[in-house]
């Protein structure tokens, strides 16, 4: 039913988001709800949903169904444990919004709460364990291929080779969206970034270098996730869901990138566009996954807003930069505004669609595209959202 | 898969392939009712029964660098490179690449090499290095 939205986001908050250890998965879960449900101007027993996103980084026992019980709930008709790495955050809405459409619950609490950093452990420590890329036992400690960068690396380096990039192709992204970062109060990086200090960052796995990567922080995010009849009650305007769509292809990422293949990337863009009767062009503003600079140039091209290869002189010229024609990150994203996983673009297409974002707000704000991905480009969500209930 | 004590689990294509790299060999699984090799990463798919074990010639090109400065384990004094090699059978198999550090890049022809027994490496293919003079 293109043209009608599916759901209503009714309120979302954040804990405080910290790049220092400190908070437990619940309490920063708790505190993200608790923020959620004050905005939303909801009372508790009016939730009847809880969508519980697991960080893949976590023990399994992290954010289980008992955590229901730490919260003021009423009866519930819907309580799940989600977890799909990178997408994990998505794929949450996802669920709640075919929940509440299906009349299975009214309102749906999505929350992802996250801790890479640790008194033990930077983030960076805490994402090095070896990449999964062979599936043979062992494989990547031979080499010692390690964390998400190390597949993200071997990415990106192909990508590289295929469209003969040099070393500044990356460092006008991470510069682009350092610009959105200096209008947003709470980005972790706002000072103005040059294209000579970004080249004198030391490699952390070459080509991709320190500024090429994710800032992680812990906290947590929450999202009330309502049905389009009960929308209305809610105390500020609701964002709606129109369209939404996952992609896992059958061929292995790393692979496609080598071969010239294609990832699920493309089939989840068109999907989320379809469903919401909608096409590129009308897209106003872009929310991306980008934990890695390359990342997010990747996924300019792969959901199909710039031509295959185009995205680095694109990004260049200004066109994903305050003023430029696709508006991307505009909160600076994961590079500069702050790493929560899947929870980044999400909550800042929210405030973009809502038209709260201060002096960053973009203009053409009516669609935004939001993205999710994860395991080195292997798992892709995405999410078309707007502040009109309808679309004409 | 079982992994009871009373019947013992048949191995693994993964673990055979692990064995014939013990043995300084590279080989690549090839199924002959598909009439092809299954990637590495997903050989475990099948049953090793169905596979053909075929050695490789170790040729191939490189198709993909990371370069870790960072160090991560003990074992790994960076610089060091992880390389993604696309093998002339189709496959890609990850690895490490030898050679001066200049003349690594990708779309370069490598072969496979074992500087010790049962570890896998690759290195510049001879001819290759005729053509970069």
């Amino acid at each position: 039913m293109p043209g009608k939205a599916k759901a209503a986001v009714i309120g979302w908050g954040t804990s405080e988001l910290s790049r220092k250890p400190g908070g437990t998965i619940t309490d920063l879960a708790r505190e993200a709800i608790e923020n959620a449900v004050v905005a939303a101007g909801i009372d508790w027993p009016e939730i009847d949903g809880l969508i519980l996103g697991q960080s893949d980084i976590l023990e399994r026992s992290a954010l289980s169904a008992t955590f229901r019980h730490s919260l003021d709930l009423g009866n519930l008709s819907l309580l799940t444990v989600s977890e799909a790495k990178g997408t994990t955050v998505l794929q949450a809405i996802q669920q709640a919004s075919l929940a509440v459409h299906a009349g299975m619950a009214r309102t749906v609490v999505c929350v992802f709460s996250d801790t890479p950093i640790s008194a033990a452990a930077s983030a960076g420590e805490t994402f090095a364990r070896p990449s999964r890329i062979m599936n043979v036992n062992g494989w990547e400690e031979r080499y010692g291929c390690f964390g998400a960068i190390g597949a993200y690396a071997l990415a990106a380096s192909a990508y590289r080779a295929r469209y003969g990039l040099d070393d500044e192709a990356f460092g006008h992204y991470a510069i682009a969206c350092r610009k959105w970062a200096a209008l947003n109060p709470r980005a972790l990086f706002q000072e103005n970034l040059t294209m000579d200090a970004y080249l004198a960052a030391p490699f952390i796995a070459e080509p991709l270098r320190l500024l090429d990567c994710a800032a992680p922080v812990n906290g947590a995010a929450a999202f009330i996730v309502s049905s389009i009849d009960a929308a209305p009650r809610a105390k500020a305007a609701p964002v709606f869901v129109h369209g939404f769509g996952q992609g896992h292809n059958k061929e292995s990422a790393l692979s496609a990138l080598c071969n010239g293949g294609q990832t699920g990337a493309g089939p989840a863009a068109a999907k989320a566009l379809a469903m919401a009767g909608v096409s590129h062009r009308d897209i106003g503003i872009c929310q991306l996954y980008d934990a890695f600079s390359f990342s997010g140039l990747y996924a300019l091209e792969a959901f199909g807003f710039f031509p295959p290869g185009e995205a680095p002189a694109l990004v260049a010229a200004g066109e994903t930069s305050p003023g430029g024609a696709l508006p991307t990150n505009t909160g600076g994203g994961h590079l500069s505004g702050y790493y929560l996983q899947g929870a980044t673009p999400l909550a800042e297409a929210l405030v973009q669609a809502r038209g709260s974002a201060g002096a960053r707000q973009v203009e053409g704000n009516d669609l935004v595209f939001v993205s999710n991905s994860g395991g080195c480009l292997e798992y892709h969500a995405t999410l078309v959202v707007s502040r009109h209930a309808r679309l004409s | 898969m079982s992994d009871t004590m009373q019947s013992p689990a048949p191995m693994l294509p993964s673990e055979v392939f692990l064995q014939f790299i013990e043995a300084s060999e590279l080989r690549a699984p090839f199924v002959e009712e598909r009439g092809e090799y299954l990637p590495y990463h997903e050989m475990d798919r099948v049953s090793n029964e169905d596979i053909d074990w075929r050695v490789c010639s170790g040729k191939g090109e490189l198709a993909a660098m990371a370069v870790f400065h960072r160090r991560y384990s003990p074992d790994f004094d960076p610089p060091y490179n992880v390389a993604l090699i696309k093998l002339d059978e189709g496959l890609l198999i990850l690895s490490s690449v030898i050679g001066e550090p200049g003349a690594l890049r990708t779309g370069a022809r490598v072969c496979a090499a074992f500087p010790r027994a049962g570890h896998l490496v690759f290195e510049l293919d001879a001819a290759n290095r005729k053509e970069q003079p």
